[in-house]
């Protein structure tokens, strides 16, 4: 897995984003969420099911109003009023939203056409597009015809048929093959080096860690942090993860604490419980001490640190949860 | 931009057109079943033959005479005679065949020469309703005719009968006789019938003060049952357009264009503007069909395709309404079919209005089917002028302006959440 690539923030802000809430009822969706993408920057929103970032991304795109909160889009206030900012965003829903019925060209030729986009320049978009997704070949069959990942490819193209300074994904990688996944996170980072600013939603820890410039942890509607992949796990410091599954009580899985040095308790449930630990500590001390205590270990896994550890850190459960 | 919109839901409609040419074509199959029943035709008049089957036993003179009735003037419009030899009159009758068997007795024309009683034999077929019962009729005016003439003329008929029983030539003198005496029994008669004292004089009506008298056109049902029916059908088109805004909620086309640089606005314009274009096409389509396969005459077609964009403008804003009010497409289809067959109901559609009991009739002006029927058979089959028609197209006018504005109104602030 390729390290997060820069710590190197470009100057110019084309998403700003302050203070956002949203609420259903008694339910807050999105809870005091700011952060901004630059120019050429890809900002992943990593988060369980349910965690916000959808409704985050419905915000920006004006799907939905906020409670409070504000949007800026190169500078400019956004506003349900004024649908000309929205020219500067580009969307790729989680859903695939296409027009089945039609041919791709149709339904690029359409969307086009709603940004203003006509005659040649829409032409030339379009089989710059088709070519970028690997569809060229498909351009006039009806996408019904087409297999769940060139779907996914060709909702990503029409995203990008204006070519706005910021796209936002919504885990648009949800249900593909490998292969296509593959593919389509390098047309992110192409689009990214042509200088689009990228929001990508994903709940793919690997997604997150090897495409995003930096990453916001999100969970119950709240950024919890913020940053690069360095400085999230300097969170949870030079420490490993220990999953042991077992059967003790709380008492035995606090004495552990004071029998091995650097050991700290994560989360404590009847079946598992998570420590972490320091990569410069054994763990065979840890083992020996486990086994005096008589606990009976089904499982051990130990996690090197990453963004799940962060996670864990941070919310006491795994991102899968 | 609402162009845009429109060229994408015809491309869709021209892609999948299935489901969009079946509910164009479900009103001219109706026009072709209606036209199949009816003989529709505009030019033509609807007419009704009297198939009479002839049994002439005697084929003397006389009984030729009154089979020639038959055949000639007014008669031959509504009897298609057809001779038949003896017995088959009877094995045509029991095959259901003809309206009427005549059968003329051997012996007719010396029964009337002699004075004598004689009986015409009438067979009605029980298969037919009317058709039987006006041979019946017609028979029954000719024999009392023939019965009072025979009396009036009994004396110049019996010298006729005398001298054809004579087996010599009769001479001059006498035939002469016996013509100076019809002469004579005509002139009697004359001052009797002639002048009539009651005459009926047909006119046309004048279509407006002013104006020349003008001919009405002319009444043709095809044409009148297709107004109504073309209509209701119309309705059933629009509902179907109008489920699309559902299946771009469902596939979530719609929630994207809201994410593109247009008003919610322009969407539901759009959306409305297409429903009405293309039923406004449909219609048209209809009753160019019509005019062309059953040749319904279209008196003034710069009025009539006009108040057909009207109506379909008044039915796309009132389909408009119900479907902003509904939540989903299995809502709008379990719904929707309910109102539009009330207004059918009471529009005249399924039932002519005058059938309808007293209590429907007076809630027929709620039906937006009554107004657009009415108006187009107004202009079909009327000379009525801009007077008579305005009301109805002031009535639709504003059922469209109303009922569209507010479907776009509820549209729009059910979409900005």
């Amino acid at each position: 897995m390729s390290p997060i690539r820069s710590n190197e923030k470009p100057a110019t802000a084309v998403l700003r984003v302050e203070q956002l809430s949203k609420s259903y009822g008694e339910r807050r969706a999105v809870d005091a969420v700011s952060f901004e993408v630059t120019t050429g920057e890809i900002f992943g929103f990593l988060g369980p099911n349910g965690a916000g970032k959808t409704t985050t991304i419905n915000l920006i795109c004006s799907l939905l109003k906020p409670d409070s909160g504000r949007i800026f889009i190169d500078g400019e206030e956004l506003a349900v009023d004024r649908p000309q900012t929205r020219r500067k965003i580009g969307v790729v829903p989680q859903e695939i939203a296409l027009y089945e019925e039609l041919g791709a060209i149709d339904n690029l030729r359409f969307w086009g056409g709603l940004y203003g986009l006509s005659g040649k320049p829409l032409a030339n978009r379009i089989d710059e597009l088709l070519n970028l997704t690997g569809l060229a070949d498909r351009g006039l069959e009806r996408v019904k015809t087409f297999s769940g990942g060139m779907k996914r490819r060709l909702n990503m193209a029409i995203g990008m048929i204006h070519r706005p300074p910021l796209l936002l994904l919504d885990e648009p990688t949800v249900g593909i093959d490998p292969q296509a996944r593959h593919r389509m996170l390098d047309v992110v980072r192409q689009v990214a080096q042509e200088g689009t600013a990228v929001l990508y939603t994903t709940h793919y820890l690997d997604e997150a860690e090897s495409l995003c410039d930096r990453v916001a942890i999100i969970d119950h509607g709240r950024i919890l942090a913020q940053g690069t992949r360095d400085e999230l796990t300097a969170l949870v410091g030079e420490n490993r993860l220990l999953f042991v599954r077992g059967r003790f009580d709380r008492q035995v899985a606090e004495a552990m604490l004071v029998k091995v040095q650097g050991l700290d308790l994560i989360n404590f449930d009847d079946n598992q419980v998570v420590y972490s630990l320091p990569t410069d500590s054994g763990t065979g001390l840890f083992l020996e001490q486990l086994t005096r205590a008589g606990v009976q270990v089904e499982n051990l896994a130990i996690k090197e640190p990453n963004l799940d550890s962060v996670f864990i850190k941070l919310t006491g459960r795994e991102l899968r949860d | 931009m609402i162009g845009t919109l429109l060229k994408k839901d015809l491309r869709r409609k021209i892609a999948q057109p299935g489901g969009f040419l079946l509910l164009v074509a479900l009103p001219l199959l109706f026009s072709l079943i209606l036209g199949t029943v009816f003989g529709g035709s505009g030019d033509k008049e609807v007419t009704i033959r009297v198939s009479l089957l002839l049994e002439d036993h005697d084929r003397s003179l006389a009984s030729r005479a009154l089979a020639s009735v038959f055949s000639g003037g007014e008669l031959a419009d509504l009897f298609s005679v057809q001779p038949v030899d003896s017995g088959l009159g009877q094995e045509l009758m029991d095959a259901g065949k003809a309206s009427a068997l005549l059968i003329i007795p051997a012996g007719f024309g010396d029964s009337l020469l002699s004075q004598k009683t004689t009986t015409l034999r009438l067979i009605k077929n029980p298969a037919e309703a009317f058709l039987p019962k006006i041979a019946q009729e017609t028979v029954t005016l000719l024999a009392d005719g023939g019965d009072r003439l025979l009396h009036l003329a009994a004396s110049p008929i019996q010298k006729i009968h005398r001298l054809s029983e004579s087996k010599e030539f009769p001479p001059d003198v006498a035939i002469g006789a016996v013509a100076v005496e019809f002469n004579r029994l005509i002139r009697a008669l004359e001052p009797v019938f002639f002048p009539p004292l009651l005459a009926l004089h047909k006119e046309s009506s004048i279509s407006e003060k002013g104006q020349e008298a003008t001919k009405e056109p002319e009444f043709n049902l095809f044409a009148y049952l297709l107004t109504g029916n073309s209509i209701l059908l119309l309705f059933f088109l629009i509902d179907a357009l109008s489920r699309d805004i559902f299946v771009e909620k469902e596939k979530r086309t719609l929630d994207r264009m809201a994410t593109a640089p247009l008003s919610i606005r322009t969407v539901i314009v759009a959306k409305l503007l297409f429903n009405w274009l293309a039923s406004s096409a449909a219609l048209l389509l209809v009753w160019l069909l019509a005019a062309l396969i059953f040749a319904v005459s279209i008196p003034r077609p710069w009025l009539f395709f006009p108040v057909c964009l009207l109506i379909a403008a008044a039915l796309t804003g009132i389909t408009g309404f119900f479907y902003a009010l509904f939540k989903s497409r299995s809502q709008a289809s379990a719904i929707m079919p309910a109102p539009i067959l009330i207004f059918g109901l009471l529009g005249g559609a399924m039932v002519p209005i005058g059938n309808l009991p007293e209590f429907l009739r007076a809630l027929s002006v709620v039906s937006p089917i009554f107004w657009s029927a009415d108006t187009l058979q107004s202009i079909l089959f009327t000379n009525d002028g801009w007077s008579a028609i305005a009301p109805n197209l002031v009535i639709l006018g504003l059922t469209a302006l109303l009922f569209l504005s507010t479907a776009g109104l509820l549209f729009e602030r059910r979409m900005q959440r």
